[in-house]
């Protein structure tokens, strides 16, 4: 190795160790698998590349921290990788967090899916994203890169090997990946990731090939906890973070999430002269997620900022303000004290742990098969046809992760309330007083199975002026549950496994294009929609019993899209204009109810939706310098109705509350409902590109909670303006959000090979604005005296101003 | 030449990058301070405490003070709520906590020292307590005792399982200086007509006050709250010695039990005249 290339090296590993990273990571995956297509080091993305929705490039790159999700669904969203699509109807497995960190093994197959009719599958949702792994789609050579930033201060690396092999050899495409930031860098603390994955394609003959992808993702990282603006202002920072707390002499973060699940998928492809082409993929994950959080019983509440503990719960000026001068003078009274808790742990006569470190685990084996054939019948018609299983079983059980100084934990449901029920509170009435060590499992053990099967057939017919499709899905979702325990609430109820739920679903959607010129187009997508629940919404609390949540519905969706599309040399227009309503939304919440003193389920039934708006986006070239994507979008998203509720006690399902709740013309959605974003993008060399991107959000409603808003809670108030404050939704100041990159690259000789470098200098929210990122009610409600400032609004902000500088280095 | 200038500014750059942010990486953000305070109060018994108030009315405490005592009572049983009792050689105190399971923090047999200044003595019903506010705004005496977040601030702990033996009281000798001391009295018995009842209102939450008798003569109340997780259950028939919290209800004398492990009844109910004139 020449000096040269050694001093490279040694640049790298430096910049490795010593490096940091930036940003949610959620939002950072999606940035990467979204700015796949060129392959090159684009730490702000590229704006400017064509997307087929400019709207959608801006507001996933830099709205997130509006909320901002194209038409104010955000939870119509799946990726499809290698043919699979990895959610689960079950909860408990998050898809994307298994490959957190290795966005760089994805290509993505093209622009993101909304509705229309596509060659790769069949998209039942507002947006699909297609993407693959297979390995001779990515550059021969090898590629390392490294990040840090203040945003985080994350050491991150990978090293991606490729070798793409002629027309019918081998094509290997590897990665890996690791990442750490140390404990106390960052609000959410900590992060460790080590990541690899191995695609291998080989054509073989008779137009058919076969590919094999193998990635394996290990994460393990804190997590930040929302507080109320009252902590944030004694604490003074905009990243306040109260689950986390001070345990001999270091910071100590219980609260995080990981995830350890290998996953395999096969695919085998087989075309015939471009007129046909069958797909067949399969996979296999198998593995943990889980996530950890202090815990506690019988004892005094551990957190810092717990309303009662705060300067305004006192109820004169004295104690009030020794308080508030308290927590700004010890900033460490506003973080968990585990050492008092160690110390309580500790001291208690027979070594029971009051406080521990739970783990919420859950086991996971996930099995996929899809296929799928297009045909091209001739120039004008094409269909293709396909179908989809899915079967999942998660086992959920808890462990005790951390006893915190004591000997065991007690085997008991903590909010129970066991007045003449003995045995009311054992979680396993077969093991009474059961004592549990710290590995060991307790408290629900159940496992949820569900399988769906999925066939649809698409249609499409394309002429000079007109182009049709049709869509037809039908499908079947099937949920058990099988409890592995039996507990002292629910004797008869709650061990062994519940009737097999059976769920159809349905769906057709029609797509009309009609061509002006070349240039100019119209377009009009319809559709109907019927869905399935998830198994979440079929059982009220599956880790108790097996009874079904009341209001089960199919959730029905029909909507139009009509589109007018300008597609010229230097300039992209686009208007749309935007309708779909959605029927028998359900939705439910286990909270303390402070009337009835006692831990309840709320329950919302067939809750109606609006969503509609217009969008519009532009993309030109400025004095053949400057490029330019604007983007406007104003929408009104609202429940259009007055939906069912139930309050059931959570100690025997017994209602005790039943009604309408008062949401008509509440918002049914936390994005903005105004946005307008810009970016300019400037090249004056080959190799240097600059980007300024803004983004204004308004109207941006909270989470807000339904059941203080119940006919029974709100009817009797006389008083207009106390009905007004309960009633009606906050919504969030209107803000503005300015980011800026650099990048650059070089080029250099080393023999005859020509090493490639990219190099960006990125800036976040130069403005420094104070943007919160979530903001909801609690669920707690005072529903004695209908005060709403007694639980006030939960916060988490964004992190404000923060740099980034990436480094890759490319070697073919 | 040009790719040797661009790319010793490239590493330059690069180094002097680096530079910069490793500094910043050195530094572990705000989120990670830890502030510890001083202690240099001067001492104060509780008899002298005591001496500072007044029956009725508030004293508020400004000067720099500590008190050092044992905790003998706290609500691991639930009989007391929001407080603990702690003594010294001099007397004992109740001081009020605005907390819950302050057991297992303040365990019994834990000597604590205590910072004054800013609270205020009061009396509730003539009995002394420490307390962190006082309001009178609604024309009645609400206290308040110190916040939880406060509790480091004003209390540390010194020894930890320190024996602690009841004051032996007769029934003559019982007085408002024994307020807040563990006691123990012997040769009593519940009335006759309480022995078929409880401690208290368990079912109704309600409190309950039980005649204690004094074989010698005199008689002292039990005092049960309905929350105390023993208030269910049967009084003792029979006679003994028994230890609890002294306290007052205006003049009423009263005994607080810790927990039914305090009464030491395995005697044989009283006879005699002293016992007829109760």
């Amino acid at each position: 190795m020449r000096p040269i290339s050694k001093f490279l090296l040694i640049i790298f590993l430096l910049l490795t160790f010593h490096s940091t990273h930036a940003q949610n990571e959620e939002e950072i995956t999606k940035q990467w698998v979204y700015d796949e297509n060129e392959r090159n080091y684009n730490w702000v993305p590229t704006l400017l590349k064509s997307n087929k929705n400019a709207l959608s490039s801006i507001s996933q790159f830099n709205g997130y921290i509006f909320n901002w999700t194209p038409r104010g669904q955000s939870f119509n969203y799946s990726t499809i990788i290698d043919g699979i699509n990895w959610d689960s109807n079950l909860s408990g497995w998050n898809a994307s967090f298994s490959y957190t960190g290795m966005y760089k093994i994805f290509h993505q197959k093209n622009g993101d899916e909304n509705l229309e009719y596509s060659s790769e599958g069949y998209s039942k949702n507002t947006k699909t994203s297609y993407l693959t792994s297979a390995a001779n789609l990515f550059k021969r050579g090898w590629q390392l890169h490294t990040a840090f930033s203040n945003a985080s201060y994350m050491n991150e690396g990978d090293i991606q090997f490729s070798k793409v092999g002629n027309h019918s050899e081998w094509s290997f495409h590897s990665l890996l990946v690791f990442q750490n930031m140390p404990n106390g860098f960052s609000p959410s603390g900590f992060k460790k990731i080590k990541g690899a994955a191995l695609s291998i394609d080989k054509n073989l003959k008779k137009n058919q090939s076969f590919g094999v992808t193998f990635r394996w993702d290990k994460a393990y990282q804190g997590k930040q906890a929302p507080s109320v603006l009252e902590a944030y202002k004694l604490s003074h920072l905009r990243n306040y973070n109260p689950s986390w707390g001070w345990r001999e002499g270091q910071a100590y973060y219980p609260n995080s999430k990981y995830t350890n699940v290998p996953v395999l998928s096969i695919r085998y492809e087989k075309s015939w002269r471009d007129k046909a082409i069958f797909q067949i993929n399969f996979g296999l994950a198998v593995g943990e997620q889980g996530s950890s959080q202090l815990d506690w019983t019988s004892t005094a509440d551990p957190r810092p900022d717990y309303y009662r503990y705060l300067p305004s719960y006192s109820k004169d000026s004295i104690t009030l303000n020794q308080l508030t001068k308290w927590f700004e003078t010890n900033p460490q009274a506003l973080q968990i004290n585990f050492d008092r808790i160690q110390k309580i742990n500790s001291a208690s006569l027979s070594k029971r742990s009051f406080y521990i470190i739970n783990k919420n685990v859950s086991n996971m084996i996930s099995a996929r098969a899809s296929s799928i054939y297009k045909f091209q019948l001739n120039n004008y018609w094409s269909t293709n046809v396909g179908v989809e299983i899915a079967k999942d079983k998660i086992h959920y059980l808890n462990v005790v992760d951390n006893l915190l100084g004591g000997q065991f934990y007690y085997n008991y449901n903590g909010w129970v309330i066991d007045d003449g029920l003995v045995n009311s509170f054992q979680n396993n009435i077969q093991r009474p007083d059961q004592k549990i060590k710290e590995g060991e499992r307790w408290g629900p053990d159940f496992e949820l199975q569900s399988m769906q099967v999925v066939s649809w057939l698409q249609i499409q017919n394309k002429s000079p002026r007109w182009e049709f499709s049709t869509g037809l899905n039908i499908g079947m979702d099937l949920f058990q549950r099988n409890g592995l325990n039996q507990n002292g609430l629910f004797v008869s109820n709650s061990l062994g496994s519940s009737s097999i739920f059976y769920f159809p679903s349905l769906g057709y959607k029609g797509q009309v294009l009609y061509k002006f010129s070349g240039r100019l187009y119209a377009r009009s997508i319809f559709f109907n929609q019927q869905y399935a629940p998830n198994a979440s919404a079929v059982f009220l609390d599956p880790s108790l019993h097996a009874f079904q949540t009341p209001f089960l519905l199919p959730v029905l969706k029909n909507g139009i899209d009509l589109s007018l599309y300008f597609r010229g040399v230097d300039t992209k227009i686009m208007l749309s204009a935007y309708f779909q309503k959605v029927k028998n939304e359900a939705e439910k919440k286990f909270f303390y109810h402070d009337k009835y003193a006692s831990f309840v389920y709320g329950v919302t039934g067939q809750k109606e939706s609006i969503y509609q708006g217009i969008e519009s986006s532009l993309e030109t070239l400025l004095f053949n310098l400057f490029q330019l994507e604007m983007s406007f979008n104003i929408g009104r998203y609202y429940i259009s109705n007055n939906p069912l509720y139930e309050i059931l006690l959570a100690n025997d399902i017994y209602k005790v509350e039943s009604g309408l709740l008062k949401l008509k013309n509440l918002p049914a959605s936390t994005g903005p409902e105004i946005t307008e974003a810009f970016s300019i993008q400037m090249q004056p060399t080959y190799s240097t590109r600059i980007s300024v991107t803004g983004i204004y959000a308004a109207k941006r409603a909270i989470s807000f909670d339904y059941y203080r808003r119940s006919a029974l809670v709100l009817d009797p108030i006389v008083i207009q303006k106390l009905y007004t404050k309960l009633h009606d939704v906050e919504y969030l100041p209107s803000q503005f959000v300015l980011n800026a990159s650099m990048s650059k690259s070089f080029s250099l000789n080393y023999g005859k090979q020509k090493l490639p470098i990219y190099f960006n200098f990125g800036f976040k929210n130069l403005l420094g604005t104070l943007i919160p990122v979530l903001v909801f009610e609690q669920s707690r409600f005072d529903y004695i005296n209908l005060n709403p400032s007694k639980y006030p609004l939960k916060y988490l902000y964004d992190q404000g101003l923060t740099y980034t500088l990436g480094i890759q280095l490319q070697i073919q | 030449m040009k790719i040797k200038t661009s790319l010793t500014i490239f590493i330059s750059s690069i180094s002097v990058v680096i530079l910069f942010f490793s500094a910043a990486c050195l530094k572990q953000t705000a989120y990670a301070q830890l502030v510890i305070g001083n202690d240099t109060d001067s001492l104060i018994s509780i008899k002298a405490l005591r001496k500072l108030h007044n029956m009725g009315s508030i004293e508020p405490i400004v000067k720099s003070m500590v008190l050092e005592a044992t905790i003998v009572a706290n609500d691991e049983h639930d009989n007391l709520y929001k407080s603990i009792s702690i003594q010294d050689t001099s007397g004992g105190i109740l001081i009020n906590l605005d907390g819950s399971s302050l057991y297992q923090t303040y365990t019994v047999g834990t000597t604590i020292r205590i910072r004054l200044q800013n609270l205020f003595l009061t009396d509730y019903r003539r009995m002394l307590q420490l307390v962190a506010s006082v309001d009178t705004s609604s024309g009645q005496l609400v206290t308040t005792g110190i916040p939880a977040p406060l509790f480091s601030k004003y209390i540390k702990v010194v020894k930890e399982n320190v024996n602690i033996v009841p004051m032996i009281v007769s029934y003559k000798n019982l007085g408002d200086s024994l307020q807040g001391r563990l006691i123990k009295i012997s040769n009593v018995e519940f009335s006759a007509a309480d022995t078929n009842s409880t401690y208290a209102d368990k079912k109704n939450k309600i409190g309950a006050s039980k005649s204690l008798k004094f074989c010698s003569g005199g008689t002292i109340y039990l005092r049960t709250s309905g929350y105390a997780d023993f208030a269910g259950i049967s009084l003792p028939k029979n006679n003994g010695d028994i230890v609890g919290i002294y306290s007052v209800y205006n003049y009423e004398k009263q005994l607080l039990l810790r927990d039914t492990s305090d009464i030491l009844f395995r005697s044989k109910r009283c006879t005699g005249a002293a016992w007829l004139k109760n």
